[in-house]
């Protein structure tokens, strides 16, 4: 298992640097001058040439890639910076280090998408199951009619509906403002997840803040994984009902719910995994418009934000992100299916 | 004796098609019923119509049923039945276990919930009766996933599952398919073994009819949706009234004798073909014009019955 492990990951850093690469080579192509955006409206064009000369963007484009990569040793410098330093770079927009930046921003897209996923899961896994149990039935159409809503509606939309309707309409839910009021505290702790921070220290008024803030978000990046998670556990389920081990359980006396939810579920949650990876994914890329809806502080946004403001290391910085949290998923996704089917084997 | 298991009119239709046409058919207590007859006679359906297993699509009547004296009529009571009184066996075996868990698991878990057992005491039980099973290393079989054992050694494993709430009664739904041929005739002796060391009745539907004298105190021949020859082993083997049993029979005996046999000609009709009076009628050899139009009469003899026009003559050699 261990050594599967590091295989995977070892395995991960000739695709990163590819990504690198492509990231790279697509930013700056990206219509936009950094520079000119950093000097302002009013700066002088010798302002400007300051300014890109001092961002190293007066450079051919391999040898900023040579800088970006293994840092300044390429110009002859002293050994500093690089991404193989860990070292992403400093953000043109924001003039914080990049690192600092991501990783203040990434928890509240972690809850967002988190409460999302698990948002999806619950009512898709029994929803699912529970319309095969009941196939052509009425639930099993109301299914159907979810699940070609959830792939109709695109999340952004969704998001927007929902603002309009729990929001400005029915007044019961916060407004797009993020994760909290403007102008509350934080709360402290270990995880910056503020469902879980809140909880932990106790502090319910503020749980229950960072809750309302959370719940339109939730659905509106969650909802579009209902559909094809509810339609893809329906299909297992159905054929996991027809197999000859559900019949020799009924014969050996199991019913009810622990037919269901041991022996039913168990069996039919395979490709529900392989698919709630692949949604992991996506969701990550949905993201960006939802967080953009709701001003949620998160790596999307940041993404977006630096996109049109070209700003270069930030961009790559979200786009090598993206790809090592894809792939991360997908090695956990092989994980867990080792872990739920016994047949499988990890090699 | 009263029966344990007796079904009158048992009636079973899947979309309108019938598929039962009033099977009556009884397991005494103590006995073994061997139940044969080719692919679609309804063996299987008659099986798991007593446990109300049947496909969500088909209807099931009977006239009457009774287990044990009680009404076996409302499905409640034959789904309670199931793994409490009656036990299963399945075809199949290594698809019939569920792959996900351990073999252990899933015994100890039938024992806790039938007997409601703790965990220890289920797991001692489970390793006693994957030994009363003849399985001779029961820790590293409760051990193993389904997959991990032979045919054979899972069917091994359904037989301790079907007896883990000490039924009175042991279904056996053709226990030996898509098993080697080698072990089907120990695992059929193990089935004949454990219901008799337990004073429990059982039901062994198959199409072999060389296993059901090995192990078997009564057959019951069915074609077509129906019970057409019931009687004691020794007679049936000796001399079956009904034409189908009779070549069925022989059939068995030259195979035992390394003879050819005589096929039976033309083939088993579909639910939902025409059939005549006599489902029978139109394979059969002895058949006259009554067999096509009329009902067929019971024909009562010592130690079997069989409903045929033109029964089987004591002493005449079947061409």
């Amino acid at each position: 298992m261990l050594s599967y492990v590091t295989r995977r990951l070892a395995a991960l850093i000739p695709i990163l640097i590819g990504v690198t690469l492509l990231a790279f080579i697509v930013s700056h192509a990206l219509p936009g001058d950094p520079a000119r955006q950093y000097a302002g409206i009013n700066a002088s064009e010798a302002q400007v040439e300051a300014i890109r000369e001092r961002l190293g963007l007066n450079e051919s484009l391999p040898v900023q890639y040579c800088v970006y990569m293994i840092g300044d040793t390429c110009l002859g410098g002293s050994g500093k910076g690089g991404l193989i330093r860990g070292d992403l770079g400093e953000s043109i927009r924001t003039g914080f280090s990049v690192a600092q930046d991501v990783g203040a921003r990434l928890p509240a897209t972690i809850e967002m998408v988190a409460a999302g996923m698990l948002f999806a899961l619950l009512v898709a896994l029994p929803l699912g199951v529970w319309a095969a149990v009941r196939k052509g039935k009425l639930l099993d159409r109301f299914c159907r009619f979810i699940s070609t809503l959830g792939v109709a509606v695109p999340d952004f939309w969704l998001a927007m509906i929902l603002l309009l309707i729990f929001f400005i309409v029915l007044e019961w839910l916060p407004g797009p403002v993020g994760r909290l009021p403007i102008g509350a505290t934080p709360p402290e702790g270990p995880t910056s997840l503020y469902v879980i921070d809140s909880l932990v220290s106790g502090d319910w008024e503020t749980f229950r803040t960072a809750v309302k803030h959370l719940i339109l978000p939730m659905v509106a990046i969650g909802f579009p994984a209902v559909a094809p998670i509810l339609r893809l556990t329906r299909n297992a389920t159905l054929s996991v009902l027809n197999s000859d081990y559900i019949a020799f359980g009924r014969a050996a006396g199991l019913r009810g719910a622990p037919l269901y939810l041991k022996y039913v579920l168990r069996n039919a949650l395979p490709g529900a995994v392989t698919m709630t990876g692949l949604i992991a994914g996506y969701m990550i890329g949905g993201a960006v418009l939802v967080e953009r809806v709701f001003s949620w502080p998160g790596v999307g946004l940041y993404g977006f934000n630096s996109l049109v403001n070209t700003d270069y290391p930030a961009i790559q910085a979200y786009v090598l992100l993206s790809a090592v949290t894809y792939t991360v998923v997908f090695l956990a996704v092989d994980l867990v299916q080792s872990l739920i089917d016994p047949r499988v084997r990890l090699k | 004796m009263s029966a344990l298991l007796e079904v009158r009119g048992l009636e079973v239709g899947i979309e309108g098609l019938p598929i039962l046409r009033g099977v009556d058919m009884e397991v005494k207590p103590g006995e073994i019923l061997g139940v044969v007859g080719e692919t679609g006679a309804g063996k299987s359906m008659t099986a798991r119509s007593v446990l109300d297993l049947l496909p969500a699509k088909a209807t099931v009547s009977f006239a009457s049923c009774t287990f044990a004296g009680q009404d076996f009529i409302p499905p409640k009571a034959r789904q309670e039945a199931r793994g409490h009184r009656i036990g299963f066996v399945p075809q199949r075996p290594r698809g019939s276990l569920n792959p996900v868990f351990r073999v252990g698991n899933q015994l100890s878990g039938t024992l806790r919930r039938l007997r409601n057992m703790g965990r220890r005491e289920a797991k001692d039980e489970a390793l006693g009766l994957l030994r009363s099973v003849r399985i001779t290393d029961p820790e590293r079989v409760y051990r193993s996933f389904p997959h991990e054992l032979s045919g054979g050694m899972c069917q091994r494993v359904c037989i301790a599952i079907a007896l883990a709430g000490e039924p009175e009664l042991i279904i056996a739904d053709e226990p030996t398919t898509g098993l080697d041929v080698t072990i089907q005739a120990e695992i059929l002796r193990l089935l004949g073994e454990v219901i008799s060391e337990r004073n429990a009745a059982g039901m062994l539907i198959t199409h072999d009819l060389g296993v059901v004298a090995d192990v078997c105190d009564r057959v019951a021949v069915m074609y077509a949706g129906r019970v057409v020859n019931l009687g004691t082993t020794a007679e049936i083997y000796r001399e079956a009234l009904h034409p189908y049993a009779n070549r069925l029979v022989s059939i068995a005996t030259s195979l035992d004798s390394g003879g050819t046999p005589r096929e039976v000609p033309g083939r088993v009709p579909n639910p939902g073909d025409h059939l005549a009076a006599c489902a029978f009628a139109p394979r059969c050899f002895r058949a006259g014009p009554g067999c096509f139009d009329e009902e067929p009469p019971r024909i009562d003899r010592t130690g079997q019955i069989a409903f045929c026009h033109h029964p089987v003559n004591a002493g005449e050699v079947m061409r």
